[in-house]
C-alpha cells in the first residue's frame, strides 16, 4: 500500500522511499524507512498531511504515490505508543488498546 | 594517520586556549577535539551584547573576510529562532517570522570579537536546495556553531546535530523554545543529552531572551562533539585529501561540489551514513525524550481545517476579503483620504508652496520645480506620506500577521495541487505571495524552490503577474474608490487567468516537472505583537527609505520635462499607443516612463487621473503587467542572469500593452 492508499489512517509504519534523494530528504526530517508515523490523512485531492508526534509533514501527492507504507493497527496507537522511537509517560491513549505505559 | 587524528593527540581544544574556562562539559571518550588551523576560538571577552554590531545582510557574506574575527555561525531547522539568538547577539535585527525560507540569505554581525552568522534554516548540510548551498558554505567555514534545536521536535533537530558533530565543529547546543515543549508535554533530560553528544546543551526560551548569557559563555568553551563511531574508519581515507574533517565527510556523502573543490570524485555513501546517523539520532532520543500528554491537538486540527480545500479554500476568500476590505477600505479610503486629502492637501502642500513661493516668488520655473504640480518637494511628500505611508504601512501589518501565525505554510499545502498546473509545488506560493509585499525580496525566496526550473517560473510570474506592496495598496485604493465590485471582479479575474495561463505555458514549454511537495509545517502560533509591529514598521521605514531617492528623482525628471515642454512631446509621441490603443488619459505616458523606475509611481500617476469606466481596468491591468521596478530587475539578474531578466523585461512590457489595449478595445467594442 502506498502512503496515497492509506487515505485516513494510521498509524503506519513506512517501508520504502524508492527515490535516493527523497529518501535522504525524508530521513533528515525523521520520516524514514522503518519510521512510525501516528496517522495519514490526504487532503481533498491534493497532498498527504503525514502526523508524527509532533511534527506535520506535507507531502506532494505524486511522491506519496510512492512511498510504501504498512498499516500498524492494533500494534501501535499514535504519539504514546511503546513501539514508538520515543517513550512516554502517559497511559491515558493507551487504555483505548488495553495497554499501558 | 589523518589530520585530525593527530589533533586529536594535542587536544588542541576551544576550551583549552581560553583563560577561565568554567566548569564545562568534560570531553567524553570519542569526542573530537578541534582540529589546528582550522576553526579558530573565540576570546574570553567575545560575543559581549551588542557591541559594535554592524550587521549588514549580504549573501555574499560566505566569501566575505570578516577581518581576522572567529566566525560564530546560527546553525539550525527551519522556525527554531536562530534570527532570535542573531538579533540578541548583534544587536541587529533580522527578520523572525513563522515559515520555512525566512531567512533567505546570510546575515553577518558583530559582537564583541566575533563575527557572528545567521543561516537559512536547514534539515541537514548538504546542497538539496540553493539556501542549502549557502547554508553549507558557512558551515563549512565556521569556527564555533551555535545550533539551535526545538524542544519540541528533538527527534527531528538533532539529526542536523548529529552530522554537525560527525563533521567536527567546535558546537554548542541551544535547547530553545522549552516553553513549547512544556506546553506540548515533552520533557528533555538534557543532562544525558550533554553525555550523547559531548558538547554543552543549553535550556533557551528565545523570545524572552532566556538562557542567552550562558549560551554566550558556553560559546567560548564550545567543542567537537561526539561522531558517529561507525563513522571514523570511512572518513579517514578522505580526511588527508582535503583541508577540512567537515569537507571529509560531505565528500564522502557524495556532495558534488565540494568534491570538484578538492579534484575529488564524490564518495556514494549518503544513503548509508545517513541511515546510520538516524539510527544513532532515535537511539539518543529515546534516552533523552520523554514525551506525555499537552496541549496542541486544538491547533492540529485547526491546521487542518485550513489545509483540506472543502474548509480551506473558503477560509482562504475570507481573508483575502479581509486583506481587501482592510487595505482597499479602510486605509486606502478613509485613512488615506485623511492623511493625503486633509493633511497634506489641506496643510502640508499649502505650507510647502508658501515657504518655496516666498524664496522663488510664485509664478517663475524655480517654483514650478519645486512646488509646482510635479514639483519635487510638494509630490514627494504628498505621495510618499499622504498617500504610500499608510498603505504601506496598513500591508506589511497584514503581512506580518500572516508569517508569524504559520498560514503561508498550510497555504502551501492548500494549494499545492493548483500550482501544480503551472509547474510549481505549493511550497511556490509562499515567494508568491511575499511577492505582494516586495517582488525583490520574494525574488530572493525562490532560493527554497527545489530546481532552477521552479525558480524561474516563480520568478517569472512574480515578476509578470504580482503586483508589489504599495502598487497593491494603490490598485485596491483605485479600485475600491474609483472602481467598484464589477470592475473588482473582472481585474481579479483578468489577472488569475493571465496567472494561470502564462504558468501553463511556461511549465509546457520548460523542461523537466515540478518537483514533490515534502514540508514539514512549523506550527501554528499567535503572532507576537512586538515582533509584528518591529517587523511592520521596520518594512515600512526601509520602503520609504528606498522609495524616497526614487520619488526625489522622478518629481525632478517630471518637473524638468513639465518645464522644458518635453513632456507634452512625450505624450505626443506616445499617443497613439496610450490614447489610440489603450484609450487611456495622454498623461498616462509619464505614468508608463516613470514606472520603469517605480512599479507604484506609475500607479500612483494613475491614480491622480482619477479615471472612470473602463479606463480603471485598462489602466489598473496595464501597470499590474507592467515591468518590474529597478531593484527586482538587478535582483532577477542576480540570482536569474541576463538572458532570464532580459526576456522577463520585454515580456512585462509587451504583455502589459497587449493585455490592456485588448481589455481596452473589447471594452470599445461593448460601448463601455
Amino acid at each position: 500500500m502506498t502512503l496515497l492508499e492509506a487515505k485516513r489512517r494510521g498509524p503506519l509504519r513506512i517501508v520504502r522511499i524508492p527515490d535516493e534523494r527523497t529518501r535522504a530528504q525524508c530521513t533528515r526530517i525523521g520520516m524514514h524507512e522503518g519510521a512510525t508515523v501516528d496517522s495519514a490523512e490526504v487532503l481533498g485531492g491534493g497532498p498527504v498531511l503525514v502526523r508524527r508526534r509532533n511534527q506535520e509533514i506535507c507531502v506532494g501527492r505524486q511522491l506519496a504515490g510512492s512511498i510504501l507504507v504498512e498499516p500498524l493497527a492494533g500494534d501501535s496507537c499514535g504519539p504514546a505508543c511503546p513501539l514508538a522511537a520515543v517513550p512516554v509517560e502517559c497511559g491515558r491513549r493507551h487504555r483505548r488498546f488495553g495497554r499501558r505505559t | 594517520m589523518s589530520e585530525v587524528s593527530d589533533q586529536r593527540k594535542e587536544g588542541n581544544s576551544v576550551g583549552d586556549v581560553l583563560p577561565h574556562v568554567t566548569a564545562g562539559v568534560s570531553s567524553p571518550p570519542g569526542a573530537l577535539e578541534r582540529p589546528a588551523g582550522a576553526p579558530r576560538p573565540l576570546q574570553s571577552d567575545g560575543l559581549q551584547p551588542h557591541s559594535g554590531a554592524s550587521a549588514v545582510a549580504a549573501d555574499e557574506a560566505s566569501t566575505s573576510p570578516s577581518q581576522g574575527k572567529p566566525i560564530v555561525v546560527l546553525v539550525g531547522n527551519p522556525n527554531v529562532g536562530k534570527s532570535l539568538f542573531f538579533n540578541a547577539f548583534t544587536g541587529q535585527y533580522v527578520d523572525v517570522s513563522n515559515y520555512p525560507g525566512t531567512t533567505i540569505e546570510i546575515a553577518r554581525g558583530t559582537a564583541g570579537d566575533v563575527t557572528v552568522v545567521d543561516t537559512p534554516g536547514i534539515y541537514g548540510v548538504s546542497a538539496f536546495t540553493a539556501e542549502e548551498r549557502v547554508a553549507r558554505e558557512v558551515i563549512r567555514r565556521a569556527d564555533v556553531v551555535l545550533n539551535v534545536v526545538d524542544a519540541s521536535n528533538l527527534e527531528r533537530d538533532l539529526f542536523l546535530t548529529q552530522q554537525l558533530c560527525d563533521m567536527g565543529l567546535p558546537m554548542v547546543v541551544a535547547l530553545n523554545l522549552m516553553d513549547e515543549a512544556d506546553r506540548r508535554g515533552v520533557k528533555v533530560d538534557a543532562k544525558a543529552l550533554v553525555e550523547e553528544l559531548g558538547v554543552e546543551v543549553i535550556s533557551t526560551v528565545a523570545v524572552k531572551r532566556a538562557g542567552f548569557g550562558e549560551v554566550r559563555e558556553a560559546l567560548r568553551r564550545a567543542r567537537p562533539g561526539r561522531p558517529n563511531p561507525d563513522l571514523e574508519p570511512r572518513l579517514a581515507r578522505w580526511e588527508t585529501r582535503v583541508a577540512r574533517r567537515g569537507d571529509a565527510l560531505l565528500v564522502l556523502e557524495g556532495d558534488q561540489e565540494v568534491a570538484a573543490e578538492y579534484g575529488l570524485e564524490p564518495g556514494g555513501a549518503r544513503d548509508e551514513l545517513y541511515r546510520a546517523r538516524r539510527v544513532r539520532v532515535n537511539r539518543l532520543a529515546a534516552r533523552v525524550i520523554r514525551q506525555g500528554t499537552g496541549a496542541g491537538a486544538f491547533r492540529s486540527r485547526l491546521g487542518g481545517v485550513l489545509m483540506r480545500p472543502l474548509t480551506g479554500f473558503p477560509i482562504l476568500l475570507l481573508v483575502l476579503a479581509c486583506i481587501y476590505f482592510f487595505l482597499g477600505v479602510l486605509v486606502a479610503q478613509t485613512l488615506v483620504g485623511f492623511t493625503e486629502g486633509t493633511v497634506m492637501g489641506g496643510y502640508v502642500e499649502p505650507f510647502l508652496r508658501r515657504l518655496v513661493a516666498s524664496v522663488a516668488g510664485d509664478s517663475g520655473t524655480i517654483f514650478q520645480l519645486f512646488a509646482g504640480s510635479y514639483g519635487v518637494i510638494t509630490l514627494t511628500i504628498t505621495y510618499l506620506l499622504g498617500l504610500l505611508l499608510p498603505l504601506v504601512l496598513g500591508f506589511y501589518f497584514l503581512m506580518a500577521l500572516l508569517e508569524d501565525c504559520g498560514y503561508l505554510p498550510r497555504l502551501a499545502a492548500l494549494t499545492d495541487r493548483l500550482m501544480g498546473s503551472i509547474g510549481l509545488n505549493g511550497l511556490a506560493v509562499i515567494p508568491m505571495i511575499l511577492g505582494l509585499g516586495c517582488v525583490t525580496m520574494a525574488a530572493m525566496s525562490t532560493r527554497m524552490l527545489g530546481s532552477e526550473r521552479e525558480r524561474k517560473i516563480a520568478t517569472a510570474l512574480m515578476a509578470l503577474t504580482i503586483p508589489c506592496s504599495a502598487q497593491l495598496g494603490i490598485i485596491a485604493a483605485v479600485l475600491a474608490g474609483q472602481g467598484g465590485a464589477w470592475v473588482t471582479a473582472a481585474y481579479l479575474a483578468i489577472m488569475i487567468v493571465l496567472l494561470g495561463g502564462i504558468g501553463r505555458l511556461l511549465d509546457r514549454f520548460s523542461p523537466g516537472r515540478a518537483s514533490d511537495l515534502l514540508l514539514d509545517l512549523p506550527p501554528l502560533r499567535l503572532p507576537r505583537p512586538g515582533n509584528v509591529f518591529n517587523k511592520t514598521f521596520r518594512k515600512t521605514w526601509s520602503f520609504l527609505k528606498e522609495a524616497a531617492v526614487y520619488f526625489l528623482a522622478g518629481s525632478a525628471v517630471l518637473s524638468i520635462l513639465d518645464v522644458s515642454g518635453g513632456l507634452a512631446a512625450i505624450q505626443r509621441a506616445l499617443a497613439p499607443l496610450v490614447t489610440g490603443w489603450l484609450r487611456l488619459p495622454p498623461e498616462s505616458a509619464e505614468a508608463f516612463m516613470l514606472g520603469m523606475v517605480r512599479r507604484e509611481f506609475a500607479a500612483v500617476r494613475l491614480y491622480d487621473l482619477a479615471l472612470s469606466g473602463s479606463s480603471v481596468l485598462v489602466a489598473m491591468v496595464t501597470v499590474t503587467l507592467f515591468v518590474p521596478c529597478l531593484a527586482s530587475v538587478l535582483v532577477i539578474l542576480k540570482e536569474r542572469g541576463r538572458t532570464f531578466t532580459a526576456l522577463v523585461w520585454v515580456g512585462s512590457v509587451g504583455l502589459a500593452f497587449l493585455v490592456g489595449g485588448v481589455v481596452a478595445q473589447v471594452a470599445r467594442l461593448a460601448g463601455w
